[in-house]
């Protein structure tokens, strides 16, 4: 069966997708890039070319470079927005013998429809050699507000370009879809879609078997390159400041500004401040200038702050004219690249209540939720045995209440996972297995989901025991916790039933404590481990000094003693860096008895194996011995 | 009678019992199949992978060395050139090519315009203002440059 290319057809940018085993997946283009400009030129040699190429060559062209054509396809020319659009194109327009709108290329005259049909020819051609297969059937989004000309002009230019276009469908839509949210009934999606040059606001109600359309807004002109633009000014107009010297000007110095704000922008979403660097940026009289400026995430957010607003005062218009409250809103989905932003998911959150659909990439969600709808008319994703996944990992508690993983999270189920531990003492009769789920490094930090006790345990020096500890997850989110002696065979077990039955905002807000601690509980981490070397290291010497009573010299032994007593009252502090130092001495130290040991009967036995803690079980867990005790500390109100 | 309809009951649920059985054990021929073929093909795109990491990364290098280039541009000093020298050695060892643009004819696929000049044939590149790069015949980064009108 031949694959349905789903294509997200872009005022700026194009992208591709299609259903592969049951997974939709974008195809790059033959320059090797998963979005594809959506630009058209006739090259001065008479050459048609499409995509980065036209815009490469766009600024001596510029009259012969055709882009944003999807705010022209399907109108009249009379329309108010192609009017407003004539005045901000490079290239030229006419009305066409229909009403329509002719566009001017090289010496011919096209209608919107053939100049999309161009891009679409690039798609269908770049995803016949990547696939290797001929690709005839597809799917084109549209904007929600796209009314039946619009729509049909689209349809005109699948055709023109030599497919058969199984159905034009509502970008909206196609996020949703990405999601899965068609499967939600009677729900209201809202979908917030930032892209480049536009912005739209789609509010849809899923029914049986449809999704509905309930009312759409935005703004044809706000996008993300507005936040560029932005940005640049601001750098233009700083240096000018600083140095005196306009670089808005200087078309090659304006075109690395450029890229340094595009990469600025990026960078801001990820961390909280960017450096924007650009040595040799220019000459002035006293020799070369260079652009060395800092700026912050807060900075940035105040320079494109009326932007943000705005775009939220639309969601709110379109919300009334829904006739809804933000509240009666199930589910959002972010799209479009500028979503990225953290202040824009802030605002949305706030806005909304609930944390946003944004895990599938904004740039490419359209696209993927096409081929989706392509893949439910073949059949193929309706099909596809869906498999959960568990959204937090799964562990035990191990020595000194540390959360040991097993099944860490995003893993698909069924599975399964076997790991054997030992015990943390001498002669330790039984081991407690205290299941666990959660993303922090401390057991006491994450969710319990059960307890039980292996006893009858042989006695046997610690660390010697096998306990086999093994967690399945079935395909109905089942976790089955056993723990088999192997000495013995004894086996104990638990069943924990909807140990994924947290909601999404209570995995979510699990996984964000965990980014939240994770330096605080790093550090913690390190403390135990240090803590537990050190119990291993004196576990170790103890039992040396003990085996070789009678071989030790006496000073060595004395020495060793010293320090061992040293390490121990070092280990009631929370001195770490003390700790460590006196782990490594007695450590030195032992080997260096170990060493005479050998000398002394090199035929004599291996030295004790150090015990290894990760692999610990107490006999009970540390939470429960310690009730509350630290927690005293940062206990403060008012 | 009542029997008979009984044992065709039966029957046709065995015939069904055994059909499904079929059914599953050729999805699950069908899905190990499947994870066979992914594993193979996991480990082309790893090496592919790979690859891109290392253009990703040469990539990302490539604004350091333009600045570099600028240094040397405006600076003159025999230990900056020597640096640039290195850096070209070093490009060249990890199998980077400069993208020529003297004396060429523009071509979108390898270049980009970023101005045009006077003097000289229409269409001819005038000036390089940046350097182009690419990997394995694939481009990295085309080279900027300012065409004769």
């Amino acid at each position: 069966m031949s694959k349905i290319l789903g294509i997200d057809l872009g005022t700026t940018n194009s992208a591709m997708a299609v259903v592969i085993n049951g997974e939709p997946q974008i195809i790059e283009n033959k320059e090797g890039a998963r979005t594809t400009p959506s630009i058209i030129a006739m090259s001065k040699s008479g050459e048609r070319v499409v995509g980065v190429l036209a815009k490469r060559q766009a600024i001596t062209n510029h009259e012969n470079t055709i882009f944003s054509v999807k705010r022209l396809i399907g109108r009249k020319f009379s329309d108010k927005e192609v009017q407003r659009d004539k005045k901000n194109l490079p290239y030229e327009i006419k009305e066409s013998a229909d009403g329509g709108v002719d566009v001017k290329m090289g010496d011919k005259w096209l209608n919107p429809a053939e100049i999309s049909a161009m891009i679409l020819q690039k798609l269908k051609a770049d995803a016949e050699a990547k696939l290797g297969e001929t690709i005839t059937e597809a799917i084109i989004t549209v904007p929600a507000y796209f009314d039946d000309a619009q729509r049909k002009a689209t349809k005109v230019a699948g055709e023109v370009a030599g497919f058969d276009v199984k159905r034009v469908i509502n970008e909206p839509t196609a996020a949703a879809l990405a999601y899965g949210l068609n499967k939600k009934k009677d729900e209201k999606i809202i979908v917030y879609d930032f892209g480049g040059g536009t912005f739209d606001i789609s509010i849809l109600d899923v029914g049986a078997d449809t999704i509905e359309v309930k009312a759409t807004g935005g703004d044809t002109h706000l996008g993300g390159d507005d936040f560029d633009q932005k940005l640049m000014d601001w750098i233009v107009e700083q240096f000018k400041k600083e140095q005196g010297i306009d670089l808005a000007k200087d078309n090659l110095a304006l075109q690395r500004i450029k890229e340094a704000s595009e990469k600025a922008k990026i960078e801001l979403s990820s961390s909280l401040e960017t450096e924007i660097n650009l040595p040799f940026i220019t000459s002035g009289s006293d020799g070369p200038k260079h652009l060395l400026m800092k700026l912050s995430r807060s900075q940035f957010e105040q320079m494109v702050g009326d932007y943000i607003d705005k775009s939220i005062d639309l969601v709110k218009q379109t919300l009334k004219e829904a006739g809804l409250e933000a509240n009666q809103i199930n589910e959002v989905v972010m799209v479009g690249g500028q979503t990225r932003m953290p202040k824009i998911i802030a605002e949305v959150k706030a806005l909304f209540g609930k944390e946003p659909n944004k895990e599938v990439n904004p740039d490419e969600v359209v696209a993927i939720g096409a081929a989706v709808q392509g893949g439910i008319m073949q059949g193929n994703v309706k099909d596809v045995l869906l498999l959960d996944v568990t959204p937090l990992s799964l562990g035990i508690e191990t020595m000194g209440g540390v959360s040991t993983v097993l099944i860490s999270k995003n893993t698909t189920v069924p599975t399964a996972k076997t790991q054997v531990f030992s015990t943390a003492a001498d002669s330790q009769p039984s081991v407690e297995i205290h299941v666990l789920q959660g993303e922090r490094p401390m057991a006491q930090d994450n969710k319990t989901l059960g307890r039980f006790m292996l006893d009858g345990i042989p006695p046997a020096p610690r660390g010697t025991p096998q306990i086999e500890v093994a967690f399945d997850i079935d395909a109905n989110g089942i976790l089955n916790v056993s723990a088999k002696d192997k000495a013995t065979n004894k086996t104990q077990s638990i069943k924990i039933e909807g140990s994924s039955g947290l909601s999404k905002e209570e995995v979510e807000k699990m996984k964000q404590d965990a980014e939240l601690h994770a330096t605080e509980d790093k550090k913690k981490q390190e403390s135990i481990e240090t803590k537990n070397l050190a119990d291993s290291v004196v576990y170790t010497a103890e039992k040396t000094l003990a085996d070789n009573k009678d071989k030790v010299a006496e000073d060595a032994k004395k020495d060793a003693e010293a320090k061992i007593t040293a390490l121990k009252d070092a280990q009631k502090t929370d001195n770490i860096e003390d700790i460590k130092t006196k782990t490594k001495e007695l450590s030195d130290l032992m080997q260096k008895i170990g060493a005479e040991l050998y000398k002394a009967d090199p035929k004599a036995g291996p030295q004790a194996t150090p015990p290894t803690p990760e692999n610990e079980i107490n006999p009970e867990s540390e939470d429960e011995k310690k009730p509350e005790a630290e927690e005293g500390e940062v206990k403060e109100k008012e | 009678m009542d029997e008979e309809i009984k044992k065709d009951e039966q029957k046709s649920e065995l015939e069904l019992a055994q059909q499904k059985a079929d059914e599953y054990l050729n999805n699950w021929k069908r899905e190990r199949a499947d994870f066979i073929n992914y594993k193979k093909e996991e480990m082309e795109r790893m090496a592919k992978l790979m690859q891109y990491g290392k253009e990703d990364m040469i990539e990302k290098f490539l604004p350091i060395i333009d600045n570099i280039y600028l240094a040397v541009k405006h600076v003159k000093d025999d230990g900056l050139a020597q640096i640039q020298k290195q850096i070209e050695e070093f490009l060249k060892k990890e199998g980077i090519e400069e993208i020529k643009t003297e004396g060429e004819k523009f071509n979108p696929e390898t270049m980009e315009v970023m101005g045009e000049a006077e003097g000289g044939e229409a269409g001819m590149v005038a000036e390089e203002l940046q350097k182009g790069y690419m990997m394995s015949g694939k481009i990295l980064r085309p080279a900027k440059v300012r065409i004769s009108k």
